[in-house]
C-alpha cells in the first residue's frame, strides 16, 4: 500500500510545479479563447440587430447558468455519445473553461462598450464615420481599456477554476497535490503547498492589474483612479 | 420639415434657408425644437416629413449616402463630446484620417492649422480632454469640425455648459469664424452673439419659427408677445 510513503520535498515540489505549469497553460489558452469569443458576443449584444442580440444573450445566459463541472461533463462525456466526436481531455478543458469565460467576458465588454457615451458616438457619426469605423476607432479602444481591471479579475478566476479540470483527468496543480496526499497521507502539507503556489501565481497578477489599469486607463474616466483589487 | 416623438410634435413645420457665408442664429425657450432641428439636418434624428436640401441634394432621400453629407456638415455639441482616449490633436486628426483617408502627416498638418484657428494654447495640443478646461474642450471640438473643411457648421448650444468667462473664449472664436464667412447655423442663448454676429435671427416657439428678422430688429423691437417675454426673461436689453 502506498499510503504513508515518504516523498522528498524536491520531488514533491517538482510534481507540483509540473501541475502549476499545466494550470498556467490551461488558463492562458482559456482566457484567450474567452476573449476571442466574448468580445464578438459583446459587440453582437450592443450593436447587433434583434436576432443577433437574442442569440448572444441566449449564449451568455446559458453558459453563465451552468456550473463549470456540468459544462465539462457535457463536452467531455456527453458530446462524444451524441456526435461521435471525442475531444482530448486537454482541449475539452480549454473549450469548456474558455466558453464559460467568454460568457463572463462578454458581460465585461458589454458594460464597457455601453460606458462609452452616446455623445461620442454621435460626434463620430457627425464626422461621417460609419458604424464600423466608430466601433473600431472610438468605441473599442475605450471599451478595451476600461475593461482591463475587470478582465484581469476574470483571468484570476479562470486560473483558479482550472482546478475543476481534474474531473476530466487533467493533471494540473490541484490534481498533483491530491495525488501527493494520496500516497503520503499528508493533506495539510501538500494541499497547503498547492494553495501557496496558487497564491504565488495570483498575487502578482492583482498587482499587475493595478499597474495595467493605471497605464491603460483613460484620463478622466472612472477606470483609472478607483482601481481596488 | 416636421418631427414627432411619439405623440408629441416637436417640429410643427419649419422652413428656412442658410446661404453660403451666412451666420444664422436660432433662439427660443427649451423644448421649442431647436436642438431637434439641428439633429434632423444631419440625420442624427430622422425627421418625419419634409425635405432638407443641402447643396442641391435632398438629405432625406433614400439613395443619399448620409455619411458623405455628414462629412460636409460640421457639428458642435453642447457637451463637446470629444473622444476621451485621444489627445486634442488626435481628436481633430481622426476625421480627416478615417473619413477622408488622408495620410497621418497631412491630417496632422490640417489638425494643427485648425487648432491654431481656434487659438488653442500650444501646450494643450497633446493633452487629453479631461486635462483641458471646458472652453478649451469646446474649441478643440470646433477645430475638429473645421478640420473636415465643412460647408456649414451646426452649433447646438455650444456655450450652455460653460461658465461665462470660458463661454467668452468660445464665442470669440465663433465671431471670428462668422467674420471669415464660415457658414454657421447656431442654436444659442447668447443674445450678444446673435446681436453682433448673426445675419438673421430666428425665434423658435412651440416647434415653429415664431418670428424672424435682422438681429437688431428682432432683439430690440420684437413684434410678438412670446418673443418679447422670452427676451425679457433671458436678457433685459432695455435700459
Amino acid at each position: 500500500m502506498l499510503m504513508g510513503t515518504a516523498v522528498s520535498l524536491n520531488v514533491a515540489m517538482g510534481m507540483l510545479l509540473e501541475g502549476a505549469k499545466m494550470t498556467v497553460v490551461l488558463s492562458v489558452l482559456s482566457i484567450i479563447l474567452g476573449l476571442l469569443v466574448g468580445l464578438p458576443v459583446a459587440i453582437m449584444e450592443t450593436y447587433g440587430g434583434k436576432v443577433l442580440r437574442y442569440m448572444a444573450m441566449l449564449y451568455e445566459g446559458t453558459l453563465r447558468g451552468i456550473p463549470l463541472l456540468a459544462i465539462y461533463m457535457v463536452i467531455f462525456f456527453s458530446m462524444p455519445l451524441l456526435t461521435g466526436i471525442g475531444l482530448p481531455a486537454f482541449w475539452a478543458a480549454v473549450i469548456g473553461l474558455g466558453m464559460r469565460s467568454s460568457a463572463y467576458q462578454s458581460q465585461i465588454f458589454r458594460s464597457t462598450i455601453q460606458a462609452v457615451g452616446a455623445g461620442q458616438i454621435e460626434a463620430a457619426y457627425s464626422l461621417g464615420m460609419s458604424k464600423l469605423e466608430t466601433l473600431r476607432h472610438i468605441v473599442l479602444p475605450q471599451a478595451m481599456r476600461m475593461a482591463v481591471p475587470a478582465w484581469m479579475n476574470e483571468y484570476v478566476i479562470v486560473l483558479k477554476d482550472t482546478s475543476i479540470a481534474l474531473a476530466i483527468g487533467i493533471v494540473e496543480l490541484t490534481r498533483q497535490a491530491q495525488y501527493l496526499v494520496s500516497i503520503t497521507g499528508e493533506p495539510f502539507r501538500y494541499y497547503g503547498l498547492a494553495a501557496f503556489l496558487y497564491l504565488v501565481m495570483v498575487l502578482p497578477l492583482t498587482y499587475l492589474a493595478g499597474a495595467l489599469a493605471k497605464k491603460y486607463g483613460i484620463k478622466g474616466t472612472g477606470g483609472t483612479s478607483n482601481v481596488r483589487i | 420639415m416636421k418631427k414627432k416623438f411619439g405623440e408629441k410634435t416637436v417640429l410643427e413645420g419649419v422652413s428656412f434657408s442658410v446661404k453660403m457665408g451666412e451666420t444664422k442664429v436660432i433662439i427660443g425657450p427649451s423644448g421649442a425644437g431647436k436642438s431637434t432641428l439641428l439633429r434632423c439636418i444631419n440625420r442624427l434624428v430622422e425627421p418625419d416629413e419634409g425635405e432638407i436640401i443641402f447643396d442641391g441634394i435632398n438629405v432625406l432621400s433614400k439613395d443619399v449616402d448620409i455619411r458623405k453629407i455628414r462629412a460636409r456638415i460640421g457639428f458642435v455639441f453642447q457637451h463637446f463630446n470629444l473622444f476621451k482616449h485621444l489627445t486634442a490633436v488626435e481628436n481633430v486628426k481622426i476625421g480627416p484620417k478615417v473619413v477622408k483617408g488622408l495620410s497621418d502627416e497631412e491630417a496632422e498638418r490640417i489638425a494643427i492649422k485648425a487648432l491654431k484657428a481656434v487659438h488653442l494654447e500650444e501646450d494643450a495640443f497633446e493633452k487629453y480632454p479631461a486635462e483641458l478646461s471646458g472652453g478649451q474642450q469646446q474649441r478643440v471640438a470646433i477645430a475638429r469640425a473645421l478640420a473636415m473643411e465643412p460647408d456649414i457648421i451646426l452649433f447646438d448650444e455650444p456655450t450652455s455648459a460653460l461658465d461665462p468667462q470660458l463661454a467668452g473664449e468660445v464665442l470669440d472664436v465663433m465671431r471670428e469664424l462668422a467674420r471669415k464667412k464660415v457658414t454657421m447655423l447656431v442654436v444659442t442663448h447668447e443674445i450678444g452673439f446673435a446681436l453682433n454676429a448673426a445675419d438673421e435671427v430666428l425665434f423658435f416657439y412651440n416647434g415653429r419659427i415664431w418670428e424672424r428678422g435682422e438681429p437688431r430688429e428682432l432683439l430690440y423691437k420684437p413684434k410678438r408677445e412670446e418673443t418679447k417675454s422670452f427676451l425679457k426673461r433671458i436678457a433685459d436689453l432695455s435700459l
